[in-house]
């Protein structure tokens, strides 16, 4: 099956007073149709910037996409008109976005937030676009659409404000939806909620899910296949399953080990990371992640490590990894 | 809403006693009356006088007085332009003043909006830096100055324009000019910078991946929102320049209230003063409970509560 969005080599960065900040290094991914992948990492390692850089959201200046090809159904996003990536928007590919508090329009009603994507790509009327903002509404579980679609954001609470998210994404049947941590200014109670209403309607509309998230729990519940950034590049990437049990990489292990669990004693403690991300406008000349690594050998500090196959769909990029060595790998498991 | 505009209304009718109390104390205890000649008069003239227009009573009871004429829509009569109503030379005025100060408002949004949001939308450009310079140099150029320069340029290096007086168009461009230069530059700056926040929010962003036209997105999600804060200055704007301004009718020779304003201070027509004074308070008043009340048909978060 050919996939439906390939994205190969991407690269972007930000021109700022104090240098070049290289947000995304030379990143590659794909998806296929209803697939649904995620992006793991800590927060400015590069995933939210990588998927705005698909549909070209990046603030051009101080942002630039270097470059790399983003190809949709064959069709080179990075090479369209600006008129042409309009018409993909929305219409081919959607985002949700993680701040429902603040990516809504405050002086328009939810209504006319929703219908004036319908009017653009579908040419419905006005009066069509409303009926089928309602059932949107409807279809994302809001109680009384036929009231609500007339309210204004803040008579929502965040929760229902995320869902009217989601309805704005779904709203043209895209064939791809970015969800950028959509859960994570949301209360705990809601979040599973909304997963589920995400996956519940990717899964009817076989809609492809790029799922951006630092939360690991989430990762192996929802996505297929896993690719865990750190710095700007792609570390690991594999089956969720397999690199869930069997990292290969020590950052994705530093991950997992700092993610509560129920099923361990409550007496073990969480391991964090040490230290803080390295500086995306000066990174370290080998490996970006040596400095942090508990594992590093002389080899990390002098070279960069390329992303090799270590299983089937399984890679990572890490020189320890590579002589054979995984010591972060738990025994039982 | 109803019920916020009669309160509103309520707080007018206190804020005008107050405002009549307060001048009228300061009009007595400033030295001289409205009878100081160059050339004194009798002292008999001066008690005629006196009593014909009840300055012989207490002060308590002519400032009652004044407040029974108010209540019955009659301001009191005017000492200097031989006896006639303050109220009707008030409203003589009004017209004047009013056409002014509304061509002036017009210009100077008109001009001032459209160059902020340019600014903003093109930032760092040449259209921008010269956004920031002329709202810089009209907002520091006082009305007269400026009223003198445009006067050397247009009427007496160029004989274009008269330098003052009502009656032809020509006669408004000059005086319109003066009074719009400084809100101008003010609602150029408050919409260049509010634009510019605005574009950097999310819902911005949130527009663009709808995939709208980039038009759409400027006017429906960008404009609508950078505008709140514009008019919020509009408000007391239009109301300044609807009750007019002493300083360009006098200079431009125009009969509006202004300048009837000034004129009565210089000759301490008590009647003229508490007049003016109060007219002023209820226009800038009403003015600013219109635009609070336009106001919340901009912003649905606004409620009347």
């Amino acid at each position: 099956m050919k996939p439906l969005l390939e994205v190969h080599n991407l690269t972007t960065y930000f021109y700022t007073q104090d240098g070049i900040v290289k947000a995304v290094d030379d990143v590659s991914y794909d998806l296929d149709p209803g697939e649904t992948i995620a992006l793991v990492g800590e927060s400015g390692c590069g995933k939210t910037v990588s998927a705005l850089s698909i549909i070209r959201l990046i603030a051009e200046p101080p942002g630039k996409i270097e470059s790399g090809e983003v190809l949709f159904n064959g069709t080179d996003l990075l090479k369209l008109s600006p008129d042409e990536i309009r018409k993909v928007r929305g219409a081919q590919i959607s985002m949700i976005f993680q701040e429902p508090l603040t990516s809504l329009n405050p002086v328009l009603t939810i209504g006319r937030q929703l219908s004036e994507g319908l009017e653009s790509h579908k040419g419905l009327s006005r009066g069509e676009a409303e009926r089928e903002a309602m059932n949107l509404l409807k279809i994302v579980g809001i109680p009384h659409p036929e009231q609500r679609v007339h309210d204004y954001p803040h008579q929502f609470s965040g929760g229902m404000r995320q869902r009217v998210m989601i309805a704005i994404a779904i709203a043209c049947k895209p064939k791809i939806i970015i969800a950028d941590e959509p859960t994570t200014a949301v209360d705990v109670t809601i979040q599973a909620q909304l997963l589920e209403l995400i996956r519940g309607i990717s899964r009817e509309f076989n809609t492809a899910l790029i799922l951006i998230t630092h939360n690991l729990g989430v990762v192996a519940r929802y996505a297929h296949r896993v690719f865990v950034m750190y710095a700007g590049k792609i570390v690991e990437q594999g089956t969720a399953l397999e690199v869930y049990h069997r990292p290969h990489h020590p950052y994705t292990a530093g991950l997992l080990a700092s993610v509560p669990r129920l099923d361990e004693p409550r007496k073990t403690r969480l391991l964090p990371i040490r230290d803080q991300p390295p500086d995306l406008i000066a990174l370290p000349k080998g490996c970006a992640f040596h400095a942090r690594c508990d594992y590093s050998i002389e080899m990390c500090a002098q070279q960069k490590p390329t992303l090799v196959q270590v299983a089937k769909d399984h890679y990572s990029a890490c020189w320890v990894d590579q002589k054979g060595h995984t010591p972060w790998q738990k025994k039982s498991s | 809403m109803f019920k916020f505009i009669v309160r509103r209304i309520l707080w007018l009718v206190l804020v005008l006693f107050v405002v009549s109390l307060i001048t009228f104390t300061l009009m007595h205890l400033v030295p001289g009356g409205p009878w100081d000649r160059e050339k004194q008069l009798a002292p008999q003239v001066v008690d005629a006088l006196n009593k014909r227009y009840g300055l012989d009573k207490p002060l308590y009871e002519q400032f009652g007085n004044f407040l029974w004429g108010v209540v019955q829509g009659d301001l009191g009569v005017s000492y200097s332009f031989q006896g006639r109503g303050v109220t009707e030379i008030l409203l003589k005025g009004l017209p004047r003043t009013a056409i002014l100060g509304i061509l002036a408002f017009i210009l100077a949004q008109a001009v001032g909006i459209p160059f902020g949001m340019a600014a903003a939308l093109k930032q760092n450009s040449t259209t921008d830096y010269a956004s920031v310079i002329f709202s810089t140099i009209f907002a520091s150029i006082p009305g007269f100055v400026l009223g003198i320069l445009l006067m050397i340029l247009f009427s007496v290096a160029l004989h274009w324009l008269p330098t003052g007086g009502w009656g032809s168009p020509l006669q408004l461009i000059m005086p319109v000019i003066c009074l719009a230069a400084l809100p101008a530059a003010q609602s150029a700056r408050i919409t260049r910078a509010s634009t510019l926040e605005v574009m950097r929010q999310d819902y911005v962003r949130t527009a663009r991946s709808k995939g709208l036209p980039e038009n759409v997105v400027r006017v429906r999600h960008i404009f609508r929102n950078s505008l709140i804060p514009v008019v919020t200055v509009a408000g007391p704007e239009l109301a300044n320049l609807i009750t007019g301004s002493f300083i360009i009718e006098n200079l431009f020779s125009i009969p509006g209230v202004g300048r009837l304003f000034v004129q009565g201070v210089f000759a301490r027509d008590y009647g003229l003063i508490m007049g003016g004074v109060l007219f002023y308070a209820f226009a800038i008043a009403i003015l600013n409970l219109v635009v609070d009340v336009l106001y919340a048909a901009i912003d649905p978060r606004i409620r009347f509560d």
